[in-house]
């Protein structure tokens, strides 16, 4: 059989195939990547999509979790103090009751509820990064102002909430009506006025009816604490759900998109063995012909 | 018995003879670089004796022959057709396997943004930062949008371009055939090397479009598209000639013959052009037209900062076709932030319709209700680099088939170092034998004449 040898058909093409092979191992090498083109695996590009979707969506529900957790964090430490102030204005009424009171401990006792009125007040108008957080989601405003004479809530009844996991809402914003008035005829703020009022009057009577006020007030900041408190477990918990989906995407993302190394230097090692063995082969197959040894 | 004298002119031929088997390896020689050249091959035919008593007449020269398997040929060129079909696919697919790069860097990144964007607004739905955020997001997703569209269509004019131009080297080479059919009618003593440039353009052609050869009598040959449209017949050439639309149209005569070429870098090329980048723009229009819908549909039934009922949040498409393209904010929300709908209620401090709207990132908005917008985003990724690895392994594989052919090609046309050297010696030691004898005869003849003296 005749084999004619032409370097530009067999020679050339077997040099290229073979630095073709030792390019894509050296741009694997260098970039750390297996995919740099949506043709090189068209099925490991599409999943890649899906998992850089899923690693933002972990990173979007975290960022907005510890944006929530801090805001979760001033509320309940705004309820804390609330709380310990209410029990405190109850120990300042039960003081001015009853018939061994005088005139200058029942007026010490009106001064103290008003300072602790006044702290309340100060307490339920807290923002945080400008926002009202116990005005439901009314925003530039205060909850609680005076308004005609009368302490006057001047949000709403709605809450933000945010989500922190799929499904999963945390608020980020109270409703202060309902934890300073509830079910009540009025706030909390005018019931300590007119406690003001009973004690410095030695009205017994209108002293425990605010008191009774100011405990159900105590009840429900108790209750709105514990509710704060599930979700703050609740974003502890999406957090650390979060963190788990987040690295497993990218453990599937990496298997994925990134070159294993090992093998990637294994292959170029081939490739630059392949790549000189068929300079070698062809250089041999030009070097000689019958040509050379007539005469 | 033939004479001396008759010795004498068979050896004088024989010597002719050998030199012209040293001609032809210096040919063979000369042209073992010439694209299309088919080696040549000396014919020799002993000439028999005209009596009993002698052995022969010497010899004679056959004829000179080309090399050429008329087989081997036509599946070579079949194949480089189908070579260069997947070619001119990869070649463009590539391009738009560029234009829509690496997952988590392109698109898909742009709707993350815009998303995180929205769920950032409803972690602070009064936040001006926030509300810029989405602005701009919602323009840079815009953005994105329609430079994909607009590399698509750069994409879809580039193959045109290349169509006209194929178009062009068709006529170019179909002409210079009808003209070469005209020589091999008329030639006498050239025929193999005017068929052997018909072979090279043959095998151009083919490399261009699907063709049927039909040979002819005398040597020369009748070209046809494989719908059976003639390109060439006898001396007369048929050109094409392409529209002036947006879209050329190839028309032969007065037919339109576009949906005739199916091979070749022409067919290649048109389906790119015709088929393959419209799809991926069809998709891309889709997925635009199915975000814009989806996001102007929650937008529209919030309320902006100040607590009027919002609008749209982008330019609503006029349809699906062109809605990548065209992708665009509203101009009232790009001039006022203040407009971006977070609220669900009135209420500013509300976030229901930011929220909602950063939830549309897990929704099947798209396909027709069946895909989220990153899904359907990884579908348009898997279908161009899948036609692009696709045409790539084809292309690989025909031209291993091409390699392999032209090896074939080359063991029967193919001139070779050594077979060429030693041909050279043999007809270097025939010649030098026949020289030999001539002057053996000569010293003959002086002895006799000797003899006579």
């Amino acid at each position: 059989m005749r084999v004619p040898y032409d370097v530009i058909r067999d020679g050339l093409s077997a040099i290229n195939e073979a630095a073709a092979q030792m390019t894509a191992a050296q741009q694997q090498v260098s970039t750390g990547r297996r995919i740099t083109r949506a043709g090189d695996d068209p099925a490991a590009s599409q999943a890649a999509v899906a998992e850089h979707a899923a690693i933002a969506n972990a990173d979007a529900y975290s960022r907005t979790a510890g944006a929530a957790a801090g805001r979760l964090a001033a509320a309940d430490s705004m309820l804390a103090t609330f709380g310990d102030k209410l029990a405190a204005v109850m120990v300042a009424a039960l003081s001015a009751q009853g018939s061994s009171t005088t005139t200058a401990s029942r007026s010490a006792a009106a001064d103290a509820v008003t300072g602790l009125r006044d702290s309340l007040l100060s307490d339920i108008n807290t923002t945080f990064n400008g926002v009202s957080l116990f005005a439901g989601t009314q925003s530039g405003v205060q909850s609680y102002a005076l308004v005609g004479g009368v302490w006057t809530y001047q949000g709403n009844n709605d809450v933000a909430r945010v989500e922190v996991d799929r499904g999963r809402l945390v608020s980020t914003t109270f409703d202060g009506q309902s934890i300073a008035q509830g079910t009540d005829g009025t706030n909390v703020f005018n019931v300590m006025d007119a406690l003001v009022t009973a004690i410095n009057n030695g009205d017994d009577a209108g002293i425990t009816t605010a008191m009774q006020a100011v405990e159900r007030a105590l009840d429900r900041t108790l209750r709105a604490q514990g509710s704060l408190g599930a979700d703050q477990r609740g974003l502890d918990e999406a957090g650390i759900r979060m963190t788990s989906l987040r690295r497993a995407a990218e453990v599937r993302r990496s298997g994925l998109e990134d070159a294993n190394m090992a093998e990637a230097m294994t292959r170029l090692g081939q490739a630059d063995t392949a790549y000189r063995a068929s300079l070698a082969a062809v250089s041999t197959a030009e070097r000689v012909s019958l040509l050379d040894y007539l005469r | 018995m033939s004479g001396l004298f008759e010795n004498l002119t068979m050896a004088t031929n024989s010597l002719l003879i050998q030199r012209m088997g040293m001609d032809v390896v210096g040919q063979n020689m000369a042209n073992i670089n010439t694209p299309g050249y088919t080696r040549r091959s000396l014919e020799l035919e002993a000439l028999p004796p005209v009596d009993p008593l002698s052995a022969g007449r010497g010899v004679t020269v056959t004829d000179i022959r080309a090399m050429r398997d008329d087989l081997v040929e036509g599946r070579l060129r079949r194949e480089q057709s189908d070579t260069a079909h997947d070619a001119a696919m990869a070649e463009m697919i590539a391009a738009a396997e560029g234009a829509i790069g690496l997952p988590g860097q392109s698109l898909d990144a742009q709707l993350t943004a815009l998303f995180d964007a929205f769920a950032a607004l409803a972690d602070d739905p009064t936040s001006m930062v926030a509300r810029d955020t989405v602005i701009r997001q919602g323009r840079e997703l815009s953005q994105a949008f329609a430079d994909l569209s607009r590399n698509f269509s750069a994409i879809q004019s580039d193959t045109d371009r290349a169509v006209r131009v194929a178009v062009t080297d068709v006529n170019a080479i179909t002409e210079e055939l009808a003209r070469l059919n005209v020589d091999i009618a008329q030639s006498s003593y050239n025929a193999d090397s005017i068929r052997d440039r018909q072979g090279v353009l043959l095998s151009e052609l083919g490399k261009l479009t699907s063709i049927a050869v039909l040979p002819r009598a005398d040597g020369g040959v009748d070209v046809a598209l494989p719908s059976g449209r003639a390109l060439v017949i006898g001396e007369s050439s048929y050109p094409l000639e392409t529209t002036a639309d947006a879209v050329t149209a190839v028309r032969l005569g007065d037919a339109d013959v576009t949906a005739d070429f199916t091979g070749g870098r022409l067919g290649g090329l048109l389906q790119v052009r015709d088929s393959i980048i419209p799809g991926y723009t069809a998709r891309l229009d889709q997925l635009a037209y199915d975000v814009a819908t989806a996001v102007n549909a929650l937008h529209a039934t919030g309320y902006d900062l100040d607590g009027n009922a919002a609008g749209t949040f982008f330019t609503a498409p006029a349809a699906v076709a062109g809605a990548a393209f065209s992708l665009s904010m509203d101009a009232a929300l790009l001039a006022d932030s203040r407009r971006v709908a977070a609220s669900a209620t009135g209420a500013s401090g509300d976030n229901g319709i930011a929220r909602s709207l950063s939830a549309l990132r897990d929704a099947t908005l798209a396909n027709g209700g069946t895909r989220s917008a990153h899904a359907a985003w990884s579908q348009i990724v898997y279908a161009v680099g899948g036609d692009a690895a696709s045409a790539r392994a084809a292309e690989h594989s025909h031209s291993q088939i091409v390699l392999q052919l032209e090896q074939m090609r080359a063991q029967v046309s193919g001139v070779s170092y050594d077979e060429e050297a030693a041909n050279l010696m043999r007809y270097q030691r025939a010649y030098e034998a026949n020289a030999r004898y001539f002057t053996t005869i000569l010293d003959t003849l002086d002895a006799l004449m000797e003899m006579v003296r």
